[in-house]
């Protein structure tokens, strides 16, 4: 079995990673963890000043490095606790929705796992925009692990 | 670990639970197979003919989503002797049941399908299933048995192929 884990910073995502730690999997299972690097919005270089397109260049430069750390992290994490099995990790660029879906699909994934903030009143109506859109288009089965009641 | 497992009583429910039957689970796991039958609205059926044969209809629904049910409560057993599964057939609106299920029973995840019969189409979530995901009170799987997965694939090359020819 194949297991695709999209995470992210958020504590949605690390229960979503737990639940895949806490869980029996089988022996041939092999896990995939991504994390996708959303471009900053780029307007042209007439709007900015030099000053703060090193800034954004810099920004960018440090949460592509956090994403790193994350990934790698999370694989050693899961190294840790199902020896037996393979788990690789890599961070993506570009919007998540796709890249979740695209890499599924190259990957081969059986299950995507994806946390999504579990919510209460008129939010309850409305499934997070990833979790959604990968759900409804996934060609695997998809869990979307919720986390903690947010308002 | 409580797990509710929503199926409908097409024969797509039991390639959810071929699916997750294949999967490990913890020997404490109960499993609660629910299948909701939606009735029909009798006030509308004027004609006491109609009315009586809707009625020989529902009620054969019913025992059908039963059968099914208890049969897919074999498979899991069979797999898992060790956890428990329990059946529950309920009359009703299918999200409000299975939601209202999830909290009553206070369920860890639901493993509902995704809902398409129609294999080669291009994959449509079903109307319950997103109600479920988006309003659930825990973890929601939207489940896509293997075989259709292969299915589409087969498709896509058959499709591929003919656009190359």
């Amino acid at each position: 079995m194949r297991v695709l884990i999209a995470v992210e910073e958020s504590p949605c995502s690390r229960q979503a990673l737990e639940s895949v730690l806490k869980r029996h999997w089988p022996e041939e299972s092999q896990f995939r963890v991504i994390s996708v690097m959303e471009p900053m919005p780029y307007y042209g270089p007439e709007i900015y000043s030099p000053y703060v397109i090193d800034s954004i260049v810099q920004a960018e430069g440090e949460a592509l490095e956090r994403k790193r750390k994350l990934v790698k992290d999370d694989v050693e994490m899961l190294r840790s606790h199902h020896v037996s099995n393979s788990v690789s990790g890599d961070v993506l660029s570009g919007d998540v929705r796709k890249c979740i879906l695209d890499e599924s699909k190259e990957w081969g994934a059986d299950l995507i796992i994806l946390g999504s903030h579990a919510r209460k009143g008129f939010s309850k109506l409305f499934l997070g925009s990833v979790a959604e859109g990968v759900a409804g288009n996934a060609n695997c089965s998809v869990e979307i692990v919720k986390g903690k009641v947010t308002h | 670990m409580k797990v509710i497992i929503a199926v409908d009583e097409s024969a797509y429910g039991k390639k959810i639970i071929e699916t997750i039957a294949h999967r490990q689970w913890q020997p404490d796991t109960a499993f609660r197979i629910i299948s909701v039958v939606e009735p029909v609205s009798w006030d509308e059926v004027e004609n006491e003919n109609w009315a009586g044969l809707s009625k020989s209809m529902f009620e054969k629904r019913k025992k059908n989503a039963t059968d099914l049910c208890l049969e897919l409560k074999k498979i899991l057993e069979t797999q898992h002797p060790d956890c428990t599964v329990h059946v529950d057939v309920r009359e009703g609106n299918p999200r409000k049941e299975i939601l209202g299920a999830a909290i009553d029973w206070m369920a860890d995840k639901i493993l509902i399908g995704a809902h398409g019969h129609d294999l080669c189409d291009r994959f449509v979530w079903g109307g319950v299933s997103r109600a479920v995901a988006t309003a659930a009170p825990c973890s929601v799987e939207i489940v896509r048995p293997y075989t259709r997965r292969s299915k589409e694939e087969h498709c896509a090359k058959e499709q591929k192929n003919e656009a190359t020819v």
